[in-house]
């Protein structure tokens, strides 16, 4: 006989570390027969508010839409309604953003682990975890003064002209990162007991990940190579960073194994482009001077840009008036868990954080 | 499955020839106004072809601020280097728009958004096998 089991959004398996939402499961013999999902509890209205404040205004609604990937969603919107502006803003801004993405690219899929760590039982590993993100949190804070990001990314460029001091900071947190990295292999994802646990557990085809417009690692952990916009879409940018740099951070199984590890292989990947771009960052202008009162002609906008979880799009509209006539987002975190009912049902009911932080959903994104 | 380097005509992905506008909105944008009438045909033709030549929807939403009227942007991803696409249809707000999820079943999500926030009613708004409610 089926047991409800319900998981409220204070419950600290899962909240943590993801956000709010409540989980229905129906437990039969230790098995999840059925699961649904109550989100909207972490809702914010961000759209609708960033059409009653002025256009460089919205940039900072943006940020706060998924606090993990504060410059991805401001880089998405600022991009978009450059669009609308027709601006076209200064190379070195277009390497900062870039080298902006991935450090919290990195930050991101170190938070990941976090979580990953803490629901295994690995609390030191977690810790250890942290100490590695808080590296790159000081780089951010070094940057624009807030560990999220907020704010680095601004209409018309980035906040703040990248100097010597920064890149330094960002080779050495690299360099420790890279030293710690074995270790997270070897106490977590090449450990016998977790790759015995998590492999095959809650598998996502390729076809399924399509399907269902998974995106970011998830998609590439069901060998969806094409998925990452780095390499298709914005690959005159990431592309000829180096030679042999390919996307071939990829596997192909899609368990939760394969979404473990791809992060690991996304973050050693993130490193390498950053090193590329600092190799070619250009001298100039970070920015363009645009005011507060900025009125773009009417027009639409759409813009894409991979996240840390994947592709993050945003539709602009502006119908000449001094705020956005239209902002909509397309985050990747809501079709995961659009699909999560689907994943879940059948694992065991001990394993179900397990495959909900491999997906590493947002769920402030969700909500928005 | 089709590959990122190939992209589709607009022939192959709508089945026509749509008449482009003189100017669109932003440079990488490419906004394309369809009757509502024309929308089951299109959904007949991404039926009837293959997932190796259909496009890919990145985005359904209306834009807001219509009384009677729903504005429906369908944001679609033809692949290669072009630029996206916005096919857009003025329908009456009461009309029942249909049901992009039969095509792309990641639809079902952005339908059932527009249902909770916008009104909009699609013909298979929710359900599918998927649940999810606004707490």
């Amino acid at each position: 006989m089926a047991t409800g089991l319900s998981f409220t959004p204070i419950h600290l398996a899962g909240v943590h570390g993801l956000g709010a939402f409540r989980l229905n499961v129906e437990e039969d013999g230790g098995l999840v027969s059925r699961a649904t999902m109550d989100i909207g509890y972490g809702r914010r209205n961000i759209e609708a508010v960033s059409l009653q404040v002025p256009f460089a205004q919205a940039l900072n609604y943006a940020d706060r839409l998924d606090y993990l990937a504060a410059p991805a969603y401001s880089l998405a919107l600022s991009s978009a309604f450059e669009e609308l502006l027709s601006l076209e803003i200064p190379e070195r801004a277009r390497f900062i953003r870039a080298i902006l993405l991935e450090i919290n690219r990195i930050s991101s899929h170190l938070h990941f682990y976090a979580n990953l760590a803490k629901v295994t039982g690995q609390a030191p590993l977690m810790n250890h975890c942290l100490r590695e993100r808080e590296r790159f949190s000081d780089i951010m804070e070094m940057y624009c003064g807030s560990r999220l990001g907020f704010g680095a990314v601004c209409l018309g460029g980035v906040a703040a002209d990248a100097t010597d001091g920064w890149f330094f900071r960002i080779e050495k947190a690299m360099a420790a990162m890279k030293e710690f990295l074995p270790d997270l292999r070897s106490v977590l994802l090449d450990h016998p007991f977790f790759e015995e646990r998590a492999r095959g557990l809650a598998p996502i085809s390729g076809k399924c990940a399509r399907n269902w417009n998974l995106q970011g690692p998830n998609a590439r952990a069901s060998g969806q190579a094409d998925a990452d916009l780095r390499f298709t879409r914005h690959r005159d940018l990431y592309g000829e960073i180096g030679p042999g740099l390919s996307n071939e951070a990829t596997l192909s199984e899609g368990d939760t194994l394969s979404r473990a590890r791809i992060r690991l292989e996304e973050i050693l990947l993130s490193s390498r482009m950053i090193e590329g771009l600092f190799r070619r960052i250009p001298s100039g202008n970070h920015r363009i001077r645009v005011g507060i009162d900025v009125v773009p002609p009417s027009g639409k906008s759409f813009v894409e840009v991979e996240g840390p979880r994947g592709r993050v799009s945003v539709l602009a509209e502006s119908r000449g008036e001094p705020s956005p006539g239209n902002v909509k987002f397309f985050g990747p975190s809501a079709m995961v868990v659009q699909q999560l009912p689907v994943i879940l049902a059948g694992i065991n009911i001990e394993d179900i954080f397990l495959v909900i932080h491999s997906l590493d959903i947002s769920f402030s994104e969700v909500d928005k | 499955m089709r590959k990122f380097g190939k992209r589709m005509s607009l022939e192959d992905a709508f089945g026509f020839s749509p008449a482009l506008p003189a100017e669109g909105g932003g440079g990488a944008l490419l906004r394309i106004s369809v009757d509502p009438d024309l929308l089951l045909d299109l959904l007949a033709h991404w039926k009837s072809c293959g997932e190796e030549n259909l496009p890919h929807l990145s985005g359904l939403t209306v834009s807001p601020g219509e009384t009677s009227r729903v504005f429906l942007n369908l944001l679609l991803d033809l692949g290669g280097e072009g630029p996206l696409i916005c096919l857009e249809a003025d329908v009456p707000r009461d009309r029942l728009l249909p049901d992009f999820s039969q095509i792309w079943p990641h639809a079902l999500w952005w339908q059932q958004e527009l249902s909770v926030f916008t009104g909009a009613r699609f013909e298979c708004a929710g359900g599918g096998g998927v649940e999810w409610r606004l707490a």
